[in-house]
This record gives structure tokens, C-alpha cells and sequence, in this order.
């Protein structure tokens, strides 16, 4: 671990100013000591996290900033603030986090006329990089998302929403950047309406692509829904929509939606539930094959039992495809069944499988220069999932199972993965806790005459966390996690992140004054390592310093 | 005609398991309707009556978006303030049958139908109980805390990773702002459950919602409400609605993006995380050798079939039938 000299520096100077400011309110929680509880307790309109962060990294500096860009440099982590202005008002919040930093957002929520009138907001900038080693410039994502809805009567609604989406993606070497907008509105009034309740909607979708490779498009949806409870035990509901898509340079398309279902409690314990659904497809541009009416159904079934649960259920599906002159190929179907069961074996443990087998009933008819099927003809599902409270101990253990299996092509794929992991009050002030995932999966049923062979493109992964909570002494909480990383691939084309192992280990010391603020010091040393490329990996030493005021 | 006899069969089975397991009847109405049917106009006496006893409880409560919309002199007496969920304060000072709605001590199936007393405006009463949730034997108020000060209390529920104080310790550093009226964020709320998920979540390649860009709502309907029942669903749909470069239709589609095969997008990533960059199923070439069997290594040996520049446009083409161009 490498921190500079400034960083250093500012830590010390920090915590300084934090310990002497805390004595006052230490002394005053020496003659009221407040426990965690007590400060719950304390109604607060508003808390403002002030804080200063350093990464210190060496390496792939992209790896790091795969996904967003920490708070660096002195910022207000997040502010949070409700206006609950006196009874009977407007009610609003808002929370800002890491104003003008690369990585920021704001939201909030405001309530007029006792609720009628609501107001939802969010706006959010991102910047991350292509993780590669290579030089890139960052990519940017800014999310726009406002939401109005309008009491016209106490059982009728208006729902307005508008939603913009502005990436400026950059890759790299040799993939070219891309540049989007996409913008949705939706309208929807919904209400109760002869007997029932009823939803009109109304959404219009725009994307464009900046640099000109996929063309302009516009997607104008109306969808409707009817809902009625006819008896005490039978419900129904029915829905149609009709999409119509307009691409600049090309003929327009059209989807049209409708479905159908309910339930029916045939006893205080017992549930039916049904649905079928027909989507039909007029997709003149598309010049392959394509499905032009999709049709479902499904029927669950559930029955309660003591502590138990127990579904079963069916689910059937045809696509009906077209060739790309748009004439008849075939009607592929698809048969579903499932079960579950969930419940508790005692007070302590609880216990949960389900499994689903779904294979293909009429294989697609392939036109291809191999005509053999293309899609999976059989697939099984299946987890087991066990919860135990043992008082000081709690745990839980997952099994998950996944089969595929091509019958045409004679590949099968099998995937485990097992989870398990639990806490443990080591005392009154100071737990434990940890969990571990493997994933294995083995592929079988390809000779490849190349010498490649499908299984050693699937890697085995390995995740583990653990870490723990003490309560050093009243008002000083020490945390401390640790979370590994490791695949084993075989990798046989030497590319990079295939064969990788990271450790990343955050710990932190935290103290809570009388007055309930907050400081805190984080310190996270973070190690990505490529094993067969040097230059993929990266370490980080990150520092955050945080004071958390509530008002 | 098989798909109807199957439903003759289901029905059957159905009538014949409904007969043969009858339970407990459940009588007129839930508990809560029960209590507020008991009351009298008189007995509702206002919030400055329950704030006699719970200062601190009716102070905090000021702090929620339920106060604002609760606080109305229109609406009816039952659906106003304190009163409004938990029943009159005169029935629950009554010297010979003392009641109250108590939330936390409710059956999960009794305490959601009292919250649907006024949300079934947004979300039937159909559409929660045939939710996973509901079926899981969970309650509003296990995920939702009205009361801004409400302490995690996980009553008889074994389902927790840790102490009932974890809800107060972020599973990610860095996850997003916890939405008011839950219980924490999101995934260190769903991930009390949802444990494997938050597992695959840890992984190299995965959605960010350990970094606070994404969260398990933004795919997941929690519970089905009237409004997101008008939204398409189907695992495609939710992933154009942020991938919206891939929502086509294209030229050339590739039938797993086009949703004409299987699983859709799952065909070849994951949806929490990965071994793999991008959240692939499987490791560079060998994803689509899975399906494209003789192209594994005799066709083009090279790296993945996308990043060499050939294959470039996986998700779909308006050009090339190959998707050797966008």
C-alpha cells in the first residue's frame, strides 16, 4: 500500500480536526452515551456527507474505471434533504450525490395537494472507460428521467413519463465508438372503469444514432388493459397493444400484442392462474427468417400446505416463422413444466427447489448451409436453497444447476454452481461473515477437428467475501471486507481477462458524535492481476475521509 | 386441443386439490377490515390523539410521503393520518376489546391486504398475491418502512445473511442512494434472498450495481402494479429499454437478439455477472461455437468472432447477413 504525502497529510489534519471536534460530543455522550438505537431514534430532516478521496493507481488505470469514476479530490459525497415543511403541506425530497464530479446524481420526489400531484426526478451522469489496456477516451452516459402523475379523481390517474438516454461510448482499438439518443415518452391514464380497473398507454420511443449507422427510429405504442374481479375467487384480465415502427429509409413495421388471463382461488389455499398471449410480427424490411405470430400459455398452479408452498406449472409456446419473401416455414413449439416448492422444515430452517425442464417439442427447421438445429432442444433448471437461523449463527447454501443440450449437434452444457455463506455474532459487539461461490461447467459432445474443444472455452469462476463488524467501544465501529476474485480458464487463444484474480480488501473506522454526525476513514487497497498479460492488471490504493452531518 | 385437455387436466387436478385441502375459511374480510368495520365515527379522534403516547413515532412520521398524501381533511375518516393504517384510536383504547393494526405482528398475508386498503388503487389485490413475493410469504412491510425511524424486524423470518441490524450495512460501498420508503438500498435489501445473485454481482464482468449505476428494480417488476403491467415484458424488452441500440428490428436479425429462440438475450450473457468480459456465457469464440458448432476452430482460427473485425455486428445487421457490417 502506497498513499502520497498529500493524502497523508490530509488524513492526519482531518482527523485531527475531526477528534477535536468530538470531544465536545463525546463528553456530552459520556453522561448520555448514545447507543445506535438512541440515534435512530433522532428525527433528522437532512444529512450531508462531506468527503475527500484518492485513489493512488498503478497499471490499467481503464480496469479501474470500468464501471464509474469514485469521488476523488475534496466533494459532497451525497446530500440528502426532506421538506416536510409543517402537517398538512407539500412534501419533497432530494438527494445529490458527488455534484460535478464524472460519476454524479441527483433525485427527489415531490408531493402536492395531499399527494395528488407527484413529481419524480432523476438526473445522472457516468463515466467509465473500456476496460482494455490500450489508450481510450471515458464514455459518458447521462440519464434524464422525469415522472409526473395527476389524481383527476380519486379513482382515476394521469402518469406521465419522460426518459432520455445520451451515450457517447468509446472502445478500444479496433471497434469504433458509438454515439446514441434515445428518448421515451409514456402516458397512461388508468383507473377503475365499468366494474373493474382499466390503463390506457401511450409511449413514444425515438432513437437516434449520432454517427449514422443505424437508422433514425421511431416506435409509437398503444396499449389497453382491462382488469375485473368477477367473483370473490375468479379474476380476469385482458390487455391489446399495437406498435408501430417507423426507420428512416425503410417500410414500416408493425407488432401487435393481446393476451389473456386470470386466476381462480378454487380453495382458501388453492390458485390457479392462466395466461395466453399472441404477438403477431409484420416486419417487412427483415430479410431472413424471422417469427411472425408468437403464441404462450401458461397455467400455475399453487397450493399452500402448512408452512408449505408447493407450484406447479405449464407453459407452451409456437412461433410461428416466415421466410424472408415472407411465406410459411414452420410452427417450432416449445413444452414447459415446473415445480416448487418452498417452506420450513422447522422454526430455524427453511427450504426452497425448484426445478423447470423445457425442451423443444417441433425443432425449427434450419436453412442454413448446416442444416442441422441451431437452437437448444432441451434445457433443464434446477436450485436448491436452504436458510438456517441458529441463533448466533445464521447460513445459507444454494445449488444451481443448468443443463442445455443440442440434440442435432450432439452438444451438452452443464453448469454448477453452489453458494454458501452465513454470519456469526463472535460476541454482543462483533460479528463475522462470509460467503463462497464456484461455478463449474463442462461441455461435452463436440470433436472439433482443429484441436480446439468447446469446454475450454468455459472457465470456472470462484468468488469469495468475508469480512466483519466490531464495535471497537461505544461510537467506534471498525468494518473490514474482503472479496477475491479467480477464474481458471484454459484460454487457449492467450486472450486477455480470461485467466484473472482480484483482491480487493475496503476497511474502515468509523465514530458517531453525541450529536449523531458522523467521520469515517476508509481505506481500500484494491489488486486486479491478468495472469497472462501484465499490463491488463492494475493496483489502487484508495483513502476516503468522510464526515457525515445530520440535521 | 392438447393444450385444452392439459387445462381440462389442471382444473381438475385443481378442483380435486382444492376439495381435498380446504384450510381455514377466512371469514369476512381481513383482520384490518375487521377492526375498522368495528368503529364508530366518534371513535376516530386524530393524530394529536395517538401522540399522547407516541411522540416520537408521529413527529418521525412527518419525515414520510405518506404524511402528505394521509393528511388530506377529504378523505374518509379510515384512510386518514395514524388512524388511516392503524385503525381508531378509540377502538384501540377500548377498555373491553383494546385493537389495533399492528403491522409487524399481522401474519404476512393479513398485513399486506391492509396496505392494499388503499394501494390496491395501483396494484389489485390478484396481481400481489400471485406475486413471487406474496407467494414467498413476505409483506409490504418487509421491504417498505412507513415510519422514516422503522428498524428492520425480520419477526419468525430465518431469511436474513445476517443480524437484523445488516440492512444497515451496504453489501456494496458504493450502491445507490436507498429509495425512500424502503428499507435499505436495493441490493442490499433484495440480496438478504436474493443471495447468489449478489454473488454473481461480485464477479469481474458484470451489471454495475455495486458501483450505484444500476439497481434490481431497473430489470426486475418487484411486485406487478398497474403500471408496470402496461409495460412490454419479456426479457428482451427490458433489455432494450437501456441497450436501445439493439432494439432493431434489423435486416438481418440474429434470432436469439429477435427473441425468436430460447431465452432471448440470455442466450449469450448473464444477467448479474461473469467470468467472461461483457457478461458473456462463455469465453471468446467458443460463445458462439455453442451454437455455430463446425465454426469453432476450422472457421477463420482467430480471436472472438466480434473483435477481429469480422462478425462486428452480432446483435443484428441492416447490411450484411453475416454481420460482418452495422
Amino acid at each position: 500500500m502506497r498513499l502520497n504525502r498529500r493524502t497523508v497529510s490530509l488524513i492526519w489534519l482531518a482527523f485531527a480536526a475531526a477528534a477535536s471536534w468530538g470531544q465536545d460530543g463525546q463528553q456530552a455522550g459520556d453522561t448520555n452515551p448514545p447507543t445506535t438505537e438512541a440515534s435512530t431514534a433522532i428525527t433528522q430532516w437532512g444529512t450531508l456527507d462531506l468527503a475527500y478521496g484518492d485513489w493512488a493507481i498503478r497499471g490499467n488505470r481503464h480496469k479501474f474505471l470500468q464501471y464509474s469514476t469514485p469521488g476523488h479530490g475534496f466533494y459532497i459525497a451525497d446530500m440528502n434533504l426532506v421538506f416536510p415543511l409543517k402537517a398538512n403541506s407539500p412534501y419533497a425530497s432530494i438527494d445529490i450525490a458527488a455534484p460535478g464530479l464524472e460519476t454524479s446524481a441527483v433525485s427527489g420526489l415531490m408531493q402536492f395537494f395531499h399527494g395528488q400531484t407527484q413529481l419524480w426526478f432523476n438526473f445522472s451522469r457516468n463515466e467509465f472507460s473500456d476496460p482494455g489496456s490500450g489508450p481510450v477516451e471515458p464514455s459518458t452516459s447521462k440519464l434524464t428521467t422525469v415522472t409526473v402523475s395527476q389524481a383527476i379523481t380519486p379513482e382515476i390517474g394521469l402518469f406521465v413519463k419522460y426518459h432520455r438516454d445520451q451515450k457517447d461510448y468509446s472502445f478500444q482499438a479496433a471497434k469504433d465508438p458509438t454515439a446514441t439518443r434515445t428518448r421515451t415518452t409514456t402516458a397512461s391514464l388508468e383507473g377503475k372503469a365499468l366494474g373493474g380497473d382499466a390503463a390506457v398507454t401511450y409511449t413514444d420511443w425515438r432513437f437516434v444514432d449520432m454517427q449514422g449507422f443505424q437508422p433514425e427510429s421511431v416506435q409509437r405504442r398503444l396499449t389497453g388493459r382491462y382488469g375485473i374481479q368477477l367473483t370473490p375467487a375468479i379474476g380476469l384480465e385482458g390487455s391489446l397493444g399495437q406498435t408501430r415502427i417507423e426507420q428512416t429509409g425503410y417500410q414500416d413495421s408493425e407488432i401487435k400484442s393481446s393476451s389473456i388471463g386470470g386466476d381462480w382461488d378454487i380453495g382458501p389455499d388453492t390458485n390457479l392462474r392462466f395466461n395466453f398471449s399472441r404477438d403477431s410480427f409484420d416486419l417487412p424490411n427483415v430479410a431472413n427468417a424471422y417469427v411472425q405470430d408468437r403464441f404462450n400459455s401458461s397455467f400455475n398452479l399453487t397450493q399452500y400446505w402448512q408452512r408449505w408452498n408447493f407450484q406447479f406449472g405449464y407453459r407452451h409456446r409456437e412461433n410461428e416463422r416466415v421466410t424472408a419473401d415472407h411465406t410459411y416455414v414452420d410452427v417450432p413449439k416449445f413444452d414447459q413444466l415446473e415445480a416448487k416448492a418452498t417452506g420450513r422444515i422447522n422454526k430455524a430452517i427453511r427450504l426452497s427447489a425448484r426445478w423447470t425442464w423445457n425442451r423443444a417439442t417441433d425443432p425449427a427447421t434450419m436453412d442454413t448451409t448446416d442444416s442441422r438445429l441451431l437452437y437448444w432442444d432441451q434445457r433443464v433448471r434446477a436450485q436448491a436453497k436452504i436458510d438456517a437461523n441458529l441463533g448466533r449463527l445464521l447460513g445459507y447454501a444454494t445449488y444451481n444447476v443448468n443443463y442445455t443440450r443440442n440434440t442435432d449437434r450432439q452438444v451438452d452444457v452443464t453448469t454448477g454452481t453452489v453458494t454458501f455463506g452465513g454470519s456469526f455474532s463472535v460476541a454482543d459487539n462483533a460479528d463475522a461473515y462470509f460467503e463462497f461461490s464456484n461455478s463449474q461447467t463442462k461441455a461435452k459432445g463436440l470433436s472439433d477437428v482443429g484441436g480446439l474443444d468447446l469446454d475450454s472455452f468455459y472457465p470456472s469462476a470462484t468468488t469469495l467475501a468475508l469480512g466483519g463488524n466490531w464495535t471497537v467501544k461505544p461510537n467506534w465501529w471498525l468494518a473490514a471486507s474482503y472479496t477475491y476474485l479467480f477464474t481458471d480458464n484454459d484460454n487457449p487463444l492467450l486472450l486477455p481477462d480470461g485467466n484473472f484474480r482480484g483482491r480487493y480488501l475496503t476497511a474502515s473506522l468509523t465514530h458517531q458524535f453525541g450529536n449523531g454526525n458522523e467521520a469515517a476513514l476508509t481505506v481500500a487497497p484494491w489488486q486486479y492481476r491478468d495472469r497472462i498479460y501484465d499490463n491488463v492488471g492494475y493496483d489502487a490504493t484508495m483513502v476516503m475521509l468522510s464526515f457525515r452531518v445530520r440535521f | 386441443m392438447r393444450i385444452w385437455s392439459l387445462l381440462l387436466c389442471l382444473c381438475s387436478a385443481s378442483l380435486f386439490i382444492g376439495a381435498a385441502f380446504p384450510g381455514k375459511a377466512d371469514g369476512p374480510g381481513h383482520e384490518a377490515e375487521r377492526i375498522f368495520q368495528r368503529a364508530k365515527a366518534e371513535d376516530f379522534k386524530g393524530d394529536e390523539y395517538c401522540a399522547a403516547c407516541h411522540e416520537d413515532k408521529v413527529a418521525n412520521f412527518a419525515g414520510s410521503p405518506h404524511a402528505a398524501c394521509m393528511s388530506s381533511d377529504k378523505l374518509p375518516l379510515g384512510k386518514r393520518g395514524c388512524e388511516g393504517c392503524h385503525g381508531a384510536g378509540g377502538v384501540h383504547q377500548d377498555e373491553n376489546n383494546p385493537e389495533v393494526v399492528s403491522f409487524r405482528s399481522m401474519t404476512p398475508k393479513e398485513s399486506s391486504a391492509a396496505c392494499l386498503r388503499c394501494h390496491e388503487s395501483t396494484m389489485s389485490a390478484s396481481h400481489w398475491k400471485n406475486s413471487a413475493h406474496a407467494k414467498a410469504d413476505l409483506a409490504c412491510v418487509t421491504c417498505h418502512k412507513i415510519h422514516p425511524d422503522s428498524e428492520p424486524q425480520w419477526a419468525d423470518s430465518s431469511f436474513k445473511r445476517g443480524k437484523a441490524d445488516d440492512l444497515k450495512k451496504p453489501l456494496f460501498t458504493a450502491a445507490a442512494a436507498t429509495k425512500s420508503l424502503l428499507m435499505a438500498d436495493e441490493p442490499t435489501l433484495c440480496g438478504q434472498c436474493h443471495t447468489s445473485e449478489i454473488a454473481q454481482f461480485r464477479m469481474n464482468s458484470h451489471h454495475p450495481v455495486p458501483e450505484g449505476q444500476v439497481v434490481c428494480s431497473d430489470c426486475h417488476t418487484v411486485h406487478p402494479s398497474k403500471e408496470s403491467k402496461s409495460r412490454f415484458n419479456g426479457v428482451n424488452d427490458k433489455c432494450v429499454t437501456c441497450h436501445t441500440e439493439y432494439a432493431g428490428p434489423f435486416v438481418y436479425q440474429h434470432d436469439p437478439v429477435a427473441g425468436n429462440s430460447g431465452d432471448g438475450c440470455l442466450e449469450c450473457h448473464k444477467a448479474h455477472g461473469s467470468a467472461n468480459p461483457r457478461l458473456l456465457n462463455t469465453f471468446s469464440r467458443g460463445l458462439c461455437a455453442q451454437c455455430h458448432t463446425e465454426k469453432l476452430s476450422t472457421h477463420h482460427p482467430g480471436q472472438s468472432c466480434w473483435n477481429t473485425g469480422c462478425h462486428v455486428a452480432p446483435h443484428g445487421s441492416n447490411t450484411d447477413p453475416y454481420f460482418l457490417k452495422p
